[in-house]
């Protein structure tokens, strides 16, 4: 099957969520294809018109948003359509929101303006443009400059270095007609993940009759995980106009760990105002005001990023250092445990109040072929031992040290 | 204790007001089925409120710049340590922010609400500030500035207020800088704890899947009664125009980022009211369904990233405009030009219905998550209303109303523009 549906129904929201993910294997190609599509789909629809047009229709179905974007979710990328539309039963003179929301967001996926077998030339043209500039701003944000920095040093050779916006050198080879090229194979051959919450409807009838097309054809593979051996860790350090230092480190996991316990030794290291990181670099030295550290699982990384003072660069890093050799010795008080799992069980336990994190979640699930409703998920987490936690600590390497900091600094 | 049970049968919603013995005011909207909760507790004390009398006293002072959002990081702060440790042990997520006109402190959980409640309240009426803890925060607090000094956006949202405001402290960094945080000492944090701290200027929202008796009672046991206080304060007013016109400043960035405004002095007497009113009026002119978002998106002036809208706390507002363009001035310009010729002939009845159709939805989305529902209750909360005050205005709001709105407030004298242009060399 191609289309993988995913609902939660309930009650309890005033609105209805919908995503669409089209799965691909990350690259150049494919990331640059569907930031640029996202780009160039709003721009109008035969059915709606142009983008003001859509505006005003949304408008009038009581502010109902859709949103088009390129994610990448490890070493697969998705080009992402977000519905999300105030539930019927509000409607003040009886509209069917659902029922005209989602025709509008198949007609700009489905039925877009073009000319021949090419998108309009002018909309191309134009987005093409506004793409440079997304790709280009990226150094604007420059604590997240240095996020993306190191994973583009870590993963150096793995398609994993790529960014969902794609590349410029990219973007320039891209027409018209090779993008309406992309478009049609991405709805005849792209993995679909459909995921909805909301009142309880019939997602499955409503999607196959509005988007027929993804009941066809075979589905491209998606990329699998993969673990990379790690060498020498390498040092990397930038100098830009800016007044704070950002230190991001890396760590690679030479084996999967175990998808749970890994979560755990997240919220006890880093991923949580009841880490290490926070406890101590922080509040104990006074370090940086962020010190946090993320996961992806889809690729067995764990990365941290802290702004310091330039000159505490040393500091701040052996600090970093120090703290994870202390989860992977079993440095790990029964407070620190007890506390982390509580954050956990607590993030989890809240998914189905959160459409967004809730969604997220299944998506997650599905690319790691994982099947655990909310009450499994607390069981597994409840389950869990210092020992987990440890082993999952103990397959990091440190890999990358990238620093990014002012101009007029010197190590 | 009064308390009052206030529906709102659009909404689907109701909620508990609760005059507290204690003097603080708490509000409980209830939330059948959900599995979170939150909490806030919120005083009228931001990087606005800067002179002030003393508790007790007759003596007024003025205050460092900063301060307020010291006090944020302080108060978490006790003898048995951060309030961090005691959430550990529940949890719940919790944070706090600082803004203009108030300091907000929350937290958001599926279980043990009561004991994340007790300590909530517990270390927001117990403040403990030493001469070392406040040294400490010192170093947290300045590498914050400057992670925001490395923020393209906010420099420039900045700049755009000093070059709206002349002396109104709305101009003034919430979290000040590096150097006026030096000044600020254990003493200066009691006097601003004092006054500010005083029940009667706290109001407690709650949402929830909850039961109030025993909100009230751990209220009960976590609130002491308080002398009641009247806060004198003094804050400056400003001209009805714009303090310069035109600012700009350079960054290591990739394109130029703008940022327009244009003050309002109705605003000086903010109302949920009146704060639709320019929300929808800034929407029919400038929102994604206008002639001028079309005109100057499809002149590749904006691009996705534009947005306006209204800025507005305790008296002050001004409509802001946002966006990355290679000709920022050419966007001011043709927006000084909708401004100048403003007239009822620019909104129709059809764009006015169907962007209050928008707002009505949007309004009771925000009703849909707890965290987001206290939020939203406060900040009416903190203009008089509470949180069904925009969607009672939008029942009564007529396009008469958006037309007279834009004719008092949409004035070009009132207009700043500021640039964080590309910085030489990049």
């Amino acid at each position: 099957m191609r289309v993988t549906f995913h609902e939660m129904f309930t009650g309890s929201f005033k609105s209805n969520y919908l995503i669409m993910n089209f799965l691909m294997p990350l690259s150049e190609e494919n990331a640059t294809n569907c930031a640029l599509l996202a780009q160039v789909l709003k721009r109008g629809c035969e059915k709606y018109g142009e983008m003001h047009q859509i505006a005003c229709r949304l408008e009038e179905l009581y502010g109902a948003s859709i949103a088009m974007s390129s994610d990448k979710i490890g070493e697969n990328i998705s080009f992402t359509l977000l519905a999300s539309y105030l539930d019927d039963r509000f409607a003040l003179e009886g509209e069917k929101i659902a029922e005209m929301t989602i025709d509008v967001l198949s007609n700009i996926l489905l039925r877009p303006f073009t000319e021949g077998e090419s998108f309009r030339a002018s909309y191309f043209t134009q987005e093409q443009q506004n793409l440079a500039d997304v790709i280009r701003s990226q150094i604007n944000d420059k604590r997240l400059y240095a996020m993306l920095r190191c994973r583009e040093i870590s993963f150096a050779g793995r398609p994993y270095r790529f960014t969902s916006d794609g590349t410029l050198s990219c973007l320039k080879e891209i027409t018209a007609a090779s993008l309406y090229s992309f478009y049609k194979k991405m709805l005849a051959n792209a993995k679909v993940l459909v995921t909805y919450t909301g009142r309880e409807t019939d997602v499955q009838g409503t999607i196959r009759t509005c988007f027929p097309i993804l009941f066809e054809g075979e589905a491209n593979a998606l990329a699998a995980t993969k673990y990379d051996a790690v060498t020498a860790p390498k040092n990397e350090e930038e100098a830009l106009d800016i007044v704070q230092g950002k230190l991001c480190l890396g760590f690679r996991f030479s084996n999967p760990p175990e998808y749970y316990a890994a979560r755990l030794f997240n919220v006890i290291y880093g991923g949580s105002p009841v880490s290490k990181l926070f406890m101590n670099v922080r509040e104990k030295l006074s370090l940086c005001y962020y010190c946090s550290s993320e996961i992806d699982p889809f690729v067995g990384a764990l990365f941290v990023s802290s702004g310091i003072e330039s000159g505490n660069f040393a500091t701040a890093k052996d600090e970093i250092i120090k703290q994870l050799d202390d989860v992977k010795n079993g440095v790990i008080t029964e407070e620190e445990f007890t506390n982390a799992k509580l954050y956990l069980l607590d993030y989890v336990k809240g998914l189905k109040d959160a459409p967004g994190p809730l969604m997220a979640d299944a998506t997650r699930q599905y690319l790691l072929n994982i099947d655990d409703g909310i009450d499994e998920q607390i069981q597994k987490i409840k389950a869990l031992t210092v020992g987990d936690v440890t082993r999952a600590a103990g397959l990091l390497q440190l890999d990358t040290v990238y620093f990014l900091h002012e101009k007029e600094f010197k190590a | 204790m009064k308390t009052e049970l206030i529906k709102y049968d659009k909404a689907d919603g109701a909620y508990y007001k609760i005059d507290h013995p204690s003097g603080v005011t708490v509000f409980y909207y209830p939330m059948p089925g959900k599995s979170k909760s939150a909490a806030m507790i919120a005083t009228k004390f931001g990087s606005i409120n800067r002179t002030f009398r003393k508790f007790d006293s007759d003596e007024w002072m003025t205050v460092p710049d900063g301060i307020a959002h010291f006090l944020e990081h302080k108060l978490f702060e006790g003898p048995q340590g951060s309030a961090f440790d005691f959430y550990a042990k529940t949890g719940a997520k919790a944070n706090a922010y600082t803004s203009n006109d108030k300091t907000a402190y929350y937290f958001v959980t599926a279980d043990h609400f009561y004991e994340s409640l007790e300590i909530l309240l517990r270390f927001v009426k117990n403040p403990y500030f030493t001469k070392e803890n406040v040294e400490k925060e010192k170093g947290i607090i300045g590498q914050e500035i400057k992670m925001y000094e490395d923020d393209a956006s906010w420099c420039g949202y900045l700049a755009l207020t000093k070059a709206l405001y002349k002396q109104h402290p709305i101009r003034i960094d919430i979290a000040g800088t590096t150097q006026t945080i030096q000044g600020i000492t254990d003493t200066m944090l009691y006097d601003c704890y004092r006054v500010f701290y005083n029940n009667s200027n706290l109001s407690l929202f709650i949402a929830g899947d909850l039961d109030i008796d025993k909100i009230i009672s751990v209220c009960d046991e976590m609130l002491p009664t308080e002398k009641k206080i009247r806060i004198e304060q003094t804050i400056p007013q400003d001209p009805e125009q714009a303090y310069q016109k035109r600012t700009e400043l350079a960054m290591d960035i990739s394109r130029p980022q703008f940022f327009i405004g244009i003050k309002d002095p109705a605003a000086n007497s903010l109302t949920p009211r009146h704060e639709i009113c320019v929300k929808l009026l800034v929407d029919c002119l400038f929102g994604e369904a206008s002639d001028f978002y079309r005109e100057t998106y499809q002149a590749g002036w904006i691009n996705a990233e534009f947005s306006a809208g209204y800025e507005s706390g305790v008296g002050f507002g001004f409509v802001i405009f946002n966006g990355e363009s290679d000709v920022p001035d050419k966007v001011f310009d043709k927006i000084e030009k909708i401004v100048n010729e403003f007239s009822e002939a620019d909104i129709d009845k059809a764009t006015f219905l169907r962007l209050r159709n928008a707002y009505y939805g949007d309004m009771l989305c925000n009703l849909d998550s707890a965290a987001s529902l206290v939020n939203r209750f406060l900040h009416f909360r903190q203009l008089d209303g509470d949180v069904f005050s925009a969607l009672r205005a939008l029942e009564s709001i007529e396009l008469s109303d958006i037309v007279r709105t834009g004719r008092e407030l949409l004035k070009a004298d009132r207009m700043a523009l500021s640039v964080v242009k590309v910085k030489e060399g990049r």
